[in-house]
């Protein structure tokens, strides 16, 4: 349990008290634990009248107003339905880079929102992305699993390359329907991550794509001639670090970024770049409620 | 060859592959292990397409590091490159400013040209080298002890002016030559044009003497002499004898002009051919007394040998008392001379006459009589041995036989004593105070003695026990000795003085101040101290100096060159100091100069620069 403590110290958690508050302010007003559908259908809370017609549950039929208006009218009920959320982190070798660690920075967010989540009555599942396939905790409910989810977050090891594309698809394979995805990763693949999230748009999920980058990958301090080693498949490229190679290292991550932003853009994703400076719960409280993750 | 002094050092160049093999065992590089190297990868491939130069560039520090190993090595062999300049951290210079470096044959001038020497060297001097300054002239002086200051060096050299004197090194050398002494590696550069007698003095063993020999021609006429002395032959009136050189190649004719107080009183046309010496005798019976002014009328590269001056005075007559008791051929040798004033008295009334009336008497002959105490006066001594401290008679020698006579003395100008014979004379024990005229070979016959204000002359034979009476010798020495005793010559060369030596004056009693003013109107007053001697040393330009006291009447002074050997512009090809002969050299010589320093210098700058480039480069 060391690393359960290690990850949920007393200032996170402290921080998670702050969020369960906000939530419940984000929730107030509203049936708990349950979200709102656009579907309309069988609830406990009414929505609309439409006139009857032929082949109509004559259980909907609102009899008062038969009897005042001599019409039929079936009532109509806001359907209610668990909210699913799927948090996908990375935990390939790369994701170990940084201080913290990006993978470190990813479980506390994921940790975060499913202490949101589950806060909201959601069904949440926390899956760990490795080489060929995802370790999962299973769609649970209710605040009671909180520390049984926490447990298995911490205790996501890190390790293997990124195979996004394969954890994915199986992933997709395994979870069809809807619900809210968020995917923690540094999409640092040499495969592309393209392919990969196009399965979540088959399942016309409600995608949020979070790439997290180490501030040593945000703007490296190396020095000197270095042989800089892949910590996934051991590629090996020299380099002798001038003012001018630094220069376009940072422009050509500012590409990759905005590329994977306008692939994003363009399939209806939610992509939010989140350096690991940037505070988690800052991360989770302004950027994510601003990008729409919840209300 | 060999411009290296310690080309042993090129052994260390076996460092630089060491250089090279540590620079290839520094370039296995660090591991470093990171997320990923895509990214990287991907930079790296764009900036080698951007740029070319990257794998020289990844090499620089490895350029920058040979080259400065190889400077170090260089400058540890000690190269040297031929410069301009004297070899030597000290630097003596002896320049010449006497009356030759005034010759126009190098444009502008001999000393101009020195001067620009001088002020190349002083430009050219390495930081830390230190110089002297020395002029020399007729005197040598230190213009500027040793100093590293090359602005008071610029600056005393530009004051400097070239005087109208002789040349002498000989006192300048002596001066250099002990600076020298306690110098490391001292050098001594003469920048002359050779115009002096050769020196018999070296620069000393440490010391590195350099001639530096300045002037191309030598296309002079000058006057070598000037003399006026009273006309022998026509009773009045004098002789003036100019002489005249031409010091060229090829024949010159010059017109010679002469001209008293400003008046012309004649021209001549000399011709001479190439190496003459013509002199020129002008007698006139209207001349007396005044200021002789020589010149030729030439045009040749030195102006300050083409006149000079001669001060002419007046005969005055000579009050001369006789104490004999009868001498006939004493008395008609001494009456010879229209100006002498001739009067006779007895030992007996000699002895009784009062000492300012004894003093009114230019010259006092005493003839075999000996006063107890020599009054003030002047005497001509005749067969006694007057009481003059240290002068003592031994006793007689017979049949003396004449030796030498003191032929630059005055008093024997135009006297031969070789045809003289004496029968017996006093042995004279003369004092080193006096000067010995004629010797003998057992005593000395004829001595002069000259103190502040008394001249005695004392002649230690009797006349009549020789032949002198019927020899020419004896009336010519007499009218010597009148003239030399009583001061009045009929000599030009008593006001003669020849520039750069000391004009000496020995004023009246009641004079108490004197003002000499030189050929520039420049006026100096002295004091007449105790010793009432005046001793005027600024005699640089020639001309005519007039010399005031506050009392009497104005004596004015000539101030000649007249030296054949400053005439002289030939160039001196070579120099022989004492033993060693010295190179000569048109220019500043060449010189090594080590420059190990610099490349020094250098190698500094490019660590500096490594430095900064292995700094920098994560920016740049």
């Amino acid at each position: 349990m060391a690393k359960v403590d290690q990850l949920l110290d007393g200032d996170f958690m402290r921080k998670l008290e702050q969020l369960s508050l906000v939530s419940r302010k984000i929730f107030a007003g509203r049936m708990k634990g349950e979200r709102r559908s656009k579907k309309r259908g069988f609830s406990v809370e009414f929505a609309d009248y439409r006139d009857y017609s032929h082949g109509d549950d004559l259980r909907f039929i609102d009899w008062n107003a038969y009897g005042r208006l001599d019409r039929l009218f079936i009532k109509l009920f806001m359907e209610e339905e668990d909210l699913h959320v799927h948090l996908l982190i990375d935990t390939s070798l790369s994701m170990g880079f940084g201080a913290p660690s990006k993978l470190e920075y990813a479980k506390k967010v994921a940790a975060a929102l499913a202490y949101i989540a589950l806060s909201g009555l959601d069904r949440v599942g926390v899956y760990g992305l490795t080489e060929n396939g995802f370790l999962d905790f299973p769609l649970t409910r209710g605040k009671k699993t909180m520390w049984k989810m926490l447990d298995f977050v911490v205790n996501l090891p890190c390790s293997g390359g990124t195979s996004l594309l394969t954890s994915c698809k199986r992933f997709a394979v395994r979870h069809p329907g809807k619900g809210v995805l968020v995917v923690l990763s540094d999409f640092l693949d040499k495969e592309g991550y393209e392919q990969a999230l196009k399965y979540f748009l088959y399942e016309k999920m409600d995608v949020f794509v979070l790439q997290i980058l180490a501030e040593e990958e945000v703007h490296p301090t190396y020095v000197g001639d270095l042989k800089l080693v892949d910590s996934e498949d051991s590629d090996v490229a020299e380099v002798s670090i001038t003012a001018s190679l630094v220069k376009n290292y940072e422009k050509n991550l500012r590409a990759y970024c905005g590329t994977l932003k306008e692939f994003c853009t363009r399939h209806g994703f939610n992509y939010l770049f989140a350096p690991t400076s940037i505070p988690f719960d800052q991360l989770v409280l302004n950027y994510l409620r601003s990008a729409g993750l919840f209300k | 060859m060999g411009h290296f002094l310690y080309p042993l050092a090129f052994v260390f160049a076996g460092v630089l592959p060491l250089v090279v093999l540590l620079y290839i065992l520094k370039l296995k590089r660090k591991e470093y292990v990171v997320s990923s190297t895509f990214l990287w990868r991907k930079s790296i491939e764009d900036l080698r397409v951007n740029a070319p130069f990257q794998k020289l560039r990844k090499n620089l520090m490895l350029f920058i590091q040979l080259l400065l190993l190889t400077l170090l090595i260089f400058a540890m062999a000690r190269p040297f490159l031929k410069m301009r300049g004297f070899e030597g951290q000290t630097l003596i210079l002896l320049l010449d400013t006497s009356a030759s470096m005034q010759a126009t044959d190098v444009a502008p001038s001999r000393f101009e040209f020195a001067r620009r020497t001088a002020l190349t060297m002083v430009d050219d001097l390495s930081r830390g080298d230190k110089m002297m300054l020395i002029s020399f002239d007729a005197k040598a002086s230190i213009l500027c002890s040793l100093t590293t200051d090359r602005a008071l060096l610029r600056a005393t050299l530009r004051g400097l002016e070239p005087k109208d004197t002789r040349t002498a090194l000989r006192e300048a050398l002596v001066i250099a030559r002990s600076v020298a002494q306690a110098q490391e590696h001292p050098a001594i550069v003469i920048l002359s044009d050779g115009a002096f007698p050769d020196v018999n003095e070296d620069a000393g063993e440490k010391a590195k003497a350099h001639f530096v020999a300045i002037g191309e021609r030598c296309k002079n006429v000058a006057l070598t002499a000037l003399e006026a002395r009273k006309s022998l032959e026509i009773g009045a009136g004098c002789q003036v004898l100019a002489r005249v050189e031409n010091f060229r190649a090829e024949p010159a004719e010059v017109l010679l002009e002469l001209s008293l107080d400003g008046r012309l009183l004649d021209v001549r046309t000399v011709k001479l051919g190439p190496g003459d010496r013509r002199s020129e005798v002008f007698e006139r019976r209207d001349v007396v007394e005044g200021v002789l002014h020589a010149r030729i009328n030439v045009e040749d590269d030195l102006a300050v040998d083409n006149q000079a001056w001669c001060v002419l005075q007046k005969e005055q007559d000579i009050r001369l008392l006789a104490v004999t008791e009868g001498n006939y051929f004493l008395e008609k040798v001494l009456r010879l001379d229209p100006a002498v004033k001739f009067e006779r008295t007895s030992p007996k009334d000699f002895a009784a006459m009062p000492p300012d009336r004894v003093r009114r008497y230019d010259v006092i002959a005493l003839d075999a009589v000996t006063p107890e105490k020599l009054p003030d006066g002047n005497f001509l001594c005749f067969n006694c041995v007057p009481p003059l401290e240290g002068l003592k008679s031994l006793g007689p020698a017979s049949y003396p036989v004449i030796l030498d006579w003191k032929r630059a003395h005055p008093l024997t100008r135009f006297v031969n004593f070789s045809n003289l014979d004496i029968r017996e004379a006093a042995k004279l024990v003369v004092p080193k105070w006096g000067e010995v005229v004629l010797e003998s070979d057992q005593t000395p016959l004829i001595a002069a003695f000259s103190k502040l204000e008394q001249k005695v002359v004392v002649i230690g034979f009797d006349i009549y026990a020789s032949d002198w009476p019927l020899r020419l010798s004896f009336p010519i020495f007499v009218s010597n000795t009148l003239q030399w005793l009583s001061g009045h010559t009929g000599q030009s060369s008593a006001r003669q003085v020849a520039a750069g030596d000391v004009l000496a004056f020995v004023p009246d009693r009641e004079t108490v101040e004197i003002t000499i003013v030189n050929p520039q109107d420049k006026a100096v007053t002295e004091k007449v101290g105790e010793q009432r001697r005046i001793l005027y040393g600024g005699t640089d330009k020639v001309g005519v100096y007039r010399v005031k006291p506050d009392q009497g009447a104005e004596l004015p002074y000539a101030v000649n060159l007249l030296s054949p050997a400053e005439s002289n512009l030939a160039v001196r090809a070579k120099l022989t100091l004492g033993e060693a002969e010295v190179t000569v050299t048109k220019e500043a010589v060449v010189a090594n100069r080590e420059i190990w320093g610099w490349l020094a210098l250098v190698a500094f700058g490019i660590l500096m620069v490594e430095w900064l480039i292995y700094h920098r480069r994560v920016w740049v």
